[in-house]
């Protein structure tokens, strides 16, 4: 392993070696390869054809509102026109325009309407090929709402790629405006239908809602909480109205049974107040005010029953405490007029003659027995018109009670549906609401300015005639010249080399002769060598610096055609001007540069 | 026994130096560290109207038939401990050696001298040829170096002997004249005396081309007598360096490479081709020729600044 790195080292070091004899031997030959190809390559690489660039950088915002107008299935969508922003702003079509405003083309190159036919696209291929014009889109940044776009141009003219460009951004703009324009008036009768059939399904919708609402008084047909104790209340009422029915019987029985009961017991000498002449009717004065007193009394009575039953009051309210007050000062009222009454009435108009009732002869035995019989007769008089109206509340707070049963069992079974038309018609009346307001929005662009209708162009970086090419670089070109040179170097030393049939080692001399080699002399320096060394150099060396100057020069003159035009055209100038005073050709360089 | 045979071997040459070193130029001096050239002393230099343009002899060559030289071969007794001191102008300046000598080019050159000693431990007389596949690779720098080195021995002599006759390298390097060569010694024209020259160090000889008039070279190399030359000059010197023309240009070398004991071949880095020394090396080897191993010239590995600067480093601060 050892003697195998050892023989590898030593090829290697007898390679090196063998390479730098060669060079020691060749680097005249060498140089002048260098030199002279190098300096050739230097001096045509400045007719070689240049490639100028420009560019220009504008940002593109999109309204707020329109960005969101057209949905994003929609070619017109926003955002499907930013994925075709490079064939909006560099397609074949664009380019063509764009060639026909820089008078490359005649303005009616291009006839067809939608894609470009073949010839089209020949003759716009060919008025681009004379400048080599070609150009390029980056978006540089990108937003939902504002996009930065790079517009590269390339040609072999500096002129020509700024205006080109130029062209190309304002086309595109011009044509961004334009077709922003046919979308949002498209869009306007797209909203207005929109808008009217939106409206057309809220108030369906609404029709629907308000035949079910109509039957429900006062109640929210969703609501079914609310039902429910509606319902609870009116049960509540039923009942009461019920036991109110039951009292008034029990009070018309009782005082039924007391006037019973006390004709029974005056029976003895009169006939039962059943079989007996009835009692003396009061006068009618009296009745119309004990019939007033009455109604106000139940009047005075169902108030505070809707109070404590309807509206939840209690018996401390104020207001029901009130209303007892009131009816308790009724009742007494009625109890001292009746009082009255029978005691005028016992004193005054008993005549002799008249026929002995009941009452008359309790009222001659006992007035105030009489005045109480009366009162409870009075008393029953109106506990029957209470009952009969008790009865008829009862039987109509029966017939509320069942309708609204029904009612509610229909609530809960069409629940679901009107809640789904309730939202429904909250979505519909949404939508609505945000058409018109697009709507709106839309007529406020569509009346504005073209230059602010919907999106904005504003230029960020103008196109710059840049007088430095962009191609060929500097660099490619001193690698490539440089490599040309060293390219021919080294075929000059390997020619050389390979021509050279003579020995130039000890070793090649024992391998070809197979004679050992005795001694090798070095040269010796006698005048007549040293005299040929001399002119050698004489000549070697004027002649290596001559071509190395020559190179510098060419190579200078690369490098200034590149990175300082001016300066090269300058320089070229005063050449040309020296050639001419000279006689000789002229570089003709300057009308390459010219042309 | 290797040191006894180097005392016998170097007995006669001890004897030689008494006799025919003038006490100016003791052995002692000329081996120890190499004299600068004066360029511009020529006093004490008798020119020698027989050596053509060798220049700056300290001593003109004893007569073959001295007294003093009774009591060796004849052979034997050519090889003197002669100097002459070279003309520095004249030199070419890759010599290195010569001119810096502790240099690491120089040393470069020693390691080399080393490994060619290594390889020859019966110390047998030896010659040592020195091509390569193309011209200009550095085959006669290499060889006068390599001599030079070679002899800062000092029981050891060296000959260098230019075989390249179409070039005569070795003579211009030196700056002086190919005549007499090794041509006229082959065609029997000049003695051994004659052709071996005297250098700065008394244990290194040179024998230049010579020349040929009809340029025949192929005749000349294809002689019944250059085989015989060879042997007697491989007797007579510890090494002898023979600078060849290159391999894969003309047929020389086929024919002088045999009479070698080896051949170093010299290749030039990044300069000569592979097929070309596959070339050279397949002509050697079909001529049975030993080829020692090569020599790399121009190498510029970055190893060599390395050396050069330790180097430099030991011998300056050490």
């Amino acid at each position: 392993m050892s003697d195998h790195q050892d023989h590898t080292f030593e090829d290697l070091r007898n390679t090196v070696h063998e390479y730098a004899r060669i060079m020691r031997r060749r680097w005249r030959l060498g140089l002048l390869g260098l030199t002279i190809v190098s300096s050739v390559a230097f001096w045509i690489s400045q007719y070689l054809p240049r490639e100028y660039g420009t560019t220009t950088l504008f940002e593109r915002r999109d309204d707020v509102v329109l960005r969101n107008l057209v949905r994003s299935s929609s070619p017109y969508n926003f955002g499907q026109l930013r994925s075709g922003l490079a064939l909006d702003i560099a397609g074949s079509r664009a380019l063509a325009q764009a060639a026909i405003t820089i008078g490359l083309l005649p303005a009616d190159a291009i006839k067809s309407e939608k894609a470009l036919t073949n010839e089209e696209l020949r003759k716009t291929d060919e008025a681009l090929g004379k400048y080599k014009l070609r150009a390029s889109v980056r978006l540089v940044q990108s937003s939902p709402s504002l996009d930065t776009i790079e517009l590269s141009c390339t040609a072999n003219d500096p002129t020509a790629a700024r205006e080109f460009i130029i062209a190309l951004r304002e086309g595109y703009i011009r044509r961004a405006r334009k077709h922003i324009t046919q979308v949002l008036t498209s869009t306007r009768d797209f909203f207005e239908n929109e808008l009217q059939r939106y409206q057309q399904q809220i108030n369906e919708t609404n029709h629907k809602l308000q035949v079910q609402f109509a039957e429900f008084h006062g109640i929210t047909p969703t609501n079914t909480a609310s039902a429910s104790a509606r319902l609870d209340t009116m049960e509540s009422d039923c009942i009461r109205l019920a036991q109110r029915v039951s009292e008034l019987e029990a009070q018309v029985s009782a005082r039924e049974n007391f006037l019973t009961s006390r004709t029974m017991c005056d029976s003895t000498e009169t006939v039962s107040p059943t079989t007996g002449p009835t009692p003396v009717a009061a006068p009618p004065v009296l009745r119309d005010t004990d019939s007033k007193i009455d109604l106000a009394i139940r009047d005075v009575e169902q108030q505070i029953a809707d109070a404590i039953l309807m509206e939840r009051m209690t018996n401390e309210h104020p207001r029901v405490i009130g209303l007892r007050r009131k009816l308790d000062n009724l009742i007494a009222a009625r109890e001292s007029m009746l009082t009255s009454f029978e005691l005028t009435r016992a004193e005054q108009d008993v005549p002799a003659s008249s026929p002995p009732s009941a009452s008359r002869r309790l009222i001659k035995r006992d007035p105030v027995l009489a005045g109480h019989r009366l009162r409870i007769e009075l008393e029953l008089d109106a506990l029957h018109a209470q009952m009969d109206i008790a009865r008829k509340h009862l039987e109509e707070a029966a017939t509320r009670k069942m309708e609204f049963a029904t009612l509610y069992e229909r609530m809960i079974n069409e629940g679901d549906t009107t809640r789904e038309l309730e939202g429904k018609l909250a979505e519909d009346r949404n939508n609505l609401a945000v058409w018109q307001q697009h709507s709106t929005q839309l007529q406020r662009i569509l009346a504005a300015n073209s230059e602010d209708r919907g999106t904005q162009f504003s230029l960020i970086e103008a196109p710059k005639e840049n007088p430095l090419a962009l191609k060929p670089q500097a660099t490619a070109i001193f690698v490539v010249c440089s490599g040309c040179g060293l390219a021919a170097a080294a075929l000059l030393i390997a020619l050389a080399e390979l021509t050279d049939r003579s020995f130039r080692s000890a070793g090649q001399v024992t391998r070809s002769l197979g004679l050992p080699i005795l001694e090798c002399i070095t040269v010796i320096k006698t005048p007549k060598i040293q005299r040929k060394q001399l002119l050698a150099r004489l000549v070697w060396t004027p002649a290596l610096c001559l071509l190395v100057c020559s190179l510098i020069v060419s190579a200078s003159l690369a490098y200034v055609s590149l990175e300082h035009p001016n300066l090269h055209d300058q320089a070229i100038s005063k050449i040309d001007g020296v050639l001419q005073a000279v006689g000789a050709p002229s570089t003709s360089l300057e009308k390459v540069n010219q042309e | 026994m290797q040191k006894v045979m180097k005392k016998l071997r170097a007995k006669p040459l001890e004897e030689a130096s008494e006799t025919l070193v003038p006490a100016e130029t003791a052995p002692d001096q000329a081996d120890s560290t190499p004299t600068d050239p004066a360029p511009g002393d020529q006093t004490a230099f008798a020119p020698d109207p027989a050596a053509m343009q060798i220049p700056n002899e300290t001593e003109p060559a004893p007569a073959p038939d001295s007294p003093a030289n009774t009591s060796r071969t004849d052979d034997e007794l050519l090889i003197t401990n002669r100097t002459i001191e070279w003309d520095a102008n004249n030199l070419d300046p890759s010599l290195v050696t010569y001119f810096e000598k502790y240099s690491s080019t120089s040393e470069q050159y020693r390691s080399l001298r080393a490994r060619l000693l290594n390889m020859n431990s019966q110390l047998d007389h030896q010659m040592i040829g020195v091509t390569s596949s193309l011209p200009q690779e550095g085959k006669s720098v290499t060889t006068l170096n390599l001599g030079m080195v070679m002899a800062e021995g000092r029981d050891q002599n060296i000959l260098v002997i230019d075989g390249d006759f179409r070039r005569a390298s070795i003579a211009h390097m030196l700056g002086i004249s190919p005549k007499p060569g090794l041509a006229e010694l082959i065609r029997g024209e000049a003695d051994l005396a004659k052709v071996i020259r005297p250098t700065h160090n008394p244990n290194l000889k040179i024998i230049t081309c010579g020349g040929i008039a009809d340029k025949n070279y192929g005749e000349l190399l294809g002689a019944a007598s250059v085989g015989p030359v060879l042997k007697r000059l491989r007797r007579l010197f510890d090494y002898s360096f023979l600078d060849t023309p290159p391999v894969n240009t003309v047929s020389d070398v086929s024919m002088l490479a045999p009479h070698c004991d080896g051949v170093v071949l010299v290749i030039e880095m990044r300069k000569t081709p592979e097929p070309s020394v596959l070339e050279a090396v397949r002509t050697l080897q079909t001529t049975n020729v030993k080829i020692m191993g090569c020599l790399l010239s121009h190498y510029d590995d970055q190893r060599g600044h390395y050396y050069e600067r330790y180097y430099n480093y030991y011998y300056h601060n050490g």
